[in-house]
């Protein structure tokens, strides 16, 4: 009797489940069909466009960007005006909203759910190749090509990169020409005050960076009289970077978690014995005691604290830490006055080779266009405005309001702060199209240093994801235990032919199968 | 700033700045989100106490028809919901996408408070609400005169669970709420925070370090929920039905 009436109630609960769902449905379409001429007015989008009421007629656009700017003024501020203005395209409009980390994932995917997918919108790989694959985005090839000024600042390497089925389904960032604008910025940074108290030049060669490390090490470069420093350190390993002292193994030619080109076939750099040499090195630095021994557990935080309190001499950093204004070279300089950095230029090994790892594309930054999108050549035209000499300099704001150019030293110097430019409504939120400009870096020696970094990479020839990566996630933290164990160690060089046994048997085999059929396809 | 940089383990703070809350009190919205905030959280949690008291009431009375079926519907809602997607189409049909209500309606009715209202409804005697009923009351008199004084601690229980979660709310008004005019704090805080981690790795310039602006932007957060807690937290301690009936 009991069960009977459980059985009944448990029923009774589905239908009403069953009878919510419907009415749910049924309510969309008549709302759906309402909202039509109308405007629901429940969107943000519509409201604000209808509250721009003489541009009636323009085709509007809903941008949803992945960015945090909490000054951005909800209807666009001045900002917007400006953007429209400047590039002179007539009937469009536009209204910008941001979310910011993960959570824009999660808003974007209930977006799309529900219908209401955006026109422009931030996106990343995975994401990109899910609404290609449900066509709810639009190839943008062609529309490409028909954006000179866009096109010219695009890297083949990044389109390369993101190409998927052949399309191009979302746009990258560009660069500027100059070298200092170029992707990469991280390469080793040292303490040049350390090198003029201990007597040396700036290390060329590996052996020179040896001699450097040793000197650091054990001969007082801080002057405090006490042995508290260390030559070089790094910070533990990630998935995603899963190797430390990249430019270590880049005095050998390779970097470990990129793909190279070994006679027309792309292997992994861990397993090409140029790996074991770089190995070897390292080992050998660690047993005479010039690697900080905390790396493998050591947050970027606490590795940028032990550069600014004197403990290292050489850490993998950007170049902008040699800017004045940039609070880690504040905090260096207060703790130190006398401090002094510099970006080294990779140090050659004993084959004459180096380099640092190629910073690949920016995958943070990847913008698609919603297959529903009305006249996107109209909005490719506002883009391609965006890649154009005035169009980058919209970042900065308003020459003289915001910023003022000197031509000669092809200087930005800015008057306002960023928080300042996005309260107007200037700047990233309206930035639809990126071109690297770091023309504010009034450092010539971090123009320099980031020209260094970018003039010497090794390029990966692969940056996509194939299938088995993701079936075989764990092959870059085996990578990191190896090369833990052996630098550190406790494990012989040797153990490196057991990696790429293991390497091989636990799936890297299947990676690399399915990495060189995806390249050959290329 | 150069300071909280450097790191390192000390006893006495090196230097007193208060620019991180300079940093952070300028964004115009802040007042804003403020507002949207406290009125979430004031009306949210009137509604939400008042509705669960409400429901939980007659369903203590066993003459009332299908008063089991109600009970299990309710409960079937705690180990059963309709999900993220689904939910969010049922907020966007009712049209309250963009709306603060979005963020009070939807929770205004927890299936584990009315259960523990529930739970403790039952334990007031049937006795006073008959003599009440002797002496004229009406079951609405009796409700408001007799039930909800004796259930304040309980109900000072629910408000406080209540007014934290509709503080500290944060998919929600992520998922419903676009209009920069509606953020509630947490949004903006972790925008706030977000938009800091970027223009350290793009290299903009910052007047402050990271770290203290989050560490700063978290004392703004929890600052006014701190202030009404120990107001709701003599509640928990007071005997449920001291004086009112002796046995």
């Amino acid at each position: 009797m009991k069960m009977a009436r459980a059985v009944s109630i448990a029923a009774l609960a589905c239908a009403m489940v069953w009878l919510a769902a419907c009415s749910s449905s049924g309510g969309q379409n008549t709302s759906g069909n309402a909202g039509g001429p109308g405007g629901a007015g429940s969107s943000s989008g519509t409201g604000a466009s209808a509250g721009n009421g003489g541009n009636g007629d323009a085709i509007h656009y809903d941008v949803f960007l992945n960015f945090a700017a909490p000054e951005y003024p909800a209807d666009g501020g001045k900002g917007k005006g400006v953007l429209l203005e400047k590039a002179g395209i007539q009937g469009i409009d536009f209204t910008v909203t941001l979310a910011s980390g993960a959570d824009y994932f999660t808003k974007l995917n209930l977006k799309a759910a529900s219908g209401e997918l955006p026109d422009y919108f931030s996106v990343d790989i995975p994401t990109m190749t899910r609404f290609a694959d449900e066509g709810m985005i639009r190839p943008l090839d062609d529309l490409i090509d028909k954006a000179p000024v866009l096109k010219s600042t695009l890297r083949e390497s990044d389109l390369e990169a993101i190409r998927y089925n052949g399309k191009i389904y979302a746009l990258p960032v560009g660069y500027r020409p100059e070298p200092f604008n170029g992707p990469s910025i991280d390469g080793f940074l040292i303490r040049k005050d350390w090198l003029a108290n201990v007597g040396l030049e700036q290390p060329k060669t590996l052996e020179e960076l040896h001699e450097v490390l040793r000197r650091f090490t054990f001969d007082d470069p801080d002057g405090n009289g006490v042995d508290d420093t260390f030559g070089i350190s790094a910070e533990k390993s990630t998935n995603q970077y899963p190797t430390k002292f990249e430019t270590v193994f880049g005095a050998f030619g390779v970097i470990p978690h990129f793909w190279h080109n070994v006679d027309g076939r792309l292997k992994q750099g861990w397993v090409l014995p140029e790996t074991k040499e770089a190995l070897t090195v390292l080992q050998q630095w660690y047993a005479e005691g010039l690697i900080d021994p905390d790396f493998p557990i050591m947050e970027r935080k606490q590795l940028e604290e032990k550069f600014i309190n004197s403990k290292v001499g050489i850490i993998t950093a950007s170049g902008f830490w040699m800017t004045p204004a940039q609070p880690q070279n504040a905090a260096i300089k207060k703790l130190t006055p006398q401090a002094e950095m510099a970006i080294l230029p990779p140090p050659v090994g004993p084959g004459g080779r180096s380099g640092y790892p190629d910073a690949g594309p920016n995958y943070g930054n990847l913008k698609a266009l919603s297959a529903k999108a009305e006249n996107p050549e109209k909005w490719f035209e506002l883009l391609n405005w965006q890649a154009t000499d005035e169009g980058q300099f919209l970042v900065f704001g308003l020459e003289g309001e915001h910023y003022t150019y000197d031509r000669e030293k092809n200087l930005v110097s800015q008057k306002v702060t960023y928080s300042d430019l996005y309260a107007e409504g200037f700047s990233n939120p309206i930035r639809f199209f990126q071109v690297v400009d770091r023309r504010w870096l009034d450092n010539e020696e971090s123009r320099e240093g980031i020209m260094i970094v970018n003039n010497h990479t090794i390029e990966n020839e692969f940056w996509k994801t194939v299938p088995a990566m993701l079936k075989y996630p764990d092959l870059p933290l085996l990578w990191s235990e190896y090369l833990v164990k052996i630098v550190t160690g406790i494990w012989t060089v040797d153990k490196w032919e057991e990696f790429v046994e293991k390497y091989y048997s636990q799936g890297g085999k299947e990676v690399e199968d399915e990495v060189n059929e995806a390249w050959s396809g290329q | 700033m150069e300071m909280a940089l450097s790191g390192g383990l000390f006893f006495w703070p090196k230097e007193f700045t208060l620019e991180a809350y300079r940093v952070i009190l300028r964004y115009d919205y802040l007042w804003v989100a403020f507002g949207n905030s406290a009125f979430i959280t004031a009306v949210g949690t009137v509604i939400s106490v008042l509705f669960t008291a409400t429901t939980a009431y007659p369903l203590i009375k066993k003459f009332l028809p299908g008063q089991k079926t109600i009970i299990f519907l309710i409960l079937f809602t705690m180990l059963f919901q309709g999900g993220l997607i689904p939910t969010y189409l049922v907020v966007k049909e009712l049209g309250l996408l963009n709306s603060l209500w979005s963020i009070i309606l939807p929770t205004a009715l927890s299936g584990f408070n009315v259960v523990v209202v529930i739970s403790f409804f039952r334990t007031l005697p049937a006795e006073l609400e008959e003599s009440a009923m002797m002496d004229g009351g009406n079951p609405i008199t009796i409700f408001a005169r007799i039930v909800i004084p004796l259930s304040k601690p309980v109900l000072a229980t629910i408000a406080l669970w209540e007014s934290v979660n509709l503080w500290n709310n944060y998919i929600f008004p992520l998922m419903y709420l676009n209009d920069k005019a509606k953020y509630t704090l947490p949004i903006l805080l972790r925008d706030i925070i977000n938009g800091q981690e970027t223009a350290k790795q793009t290299g903009e310039v910052l007047t402050t370090a990271t770290e203290s602006v989050v560490a700063a932007t978290i004392v703004m957060v929890m600052i006014p929920i701190m202030l009404v807690y120990p107001f709701l937290q003599t509640h928990f301690a007071k005997g449920a039905l001291v004086g009112s009936l002796k046995q």
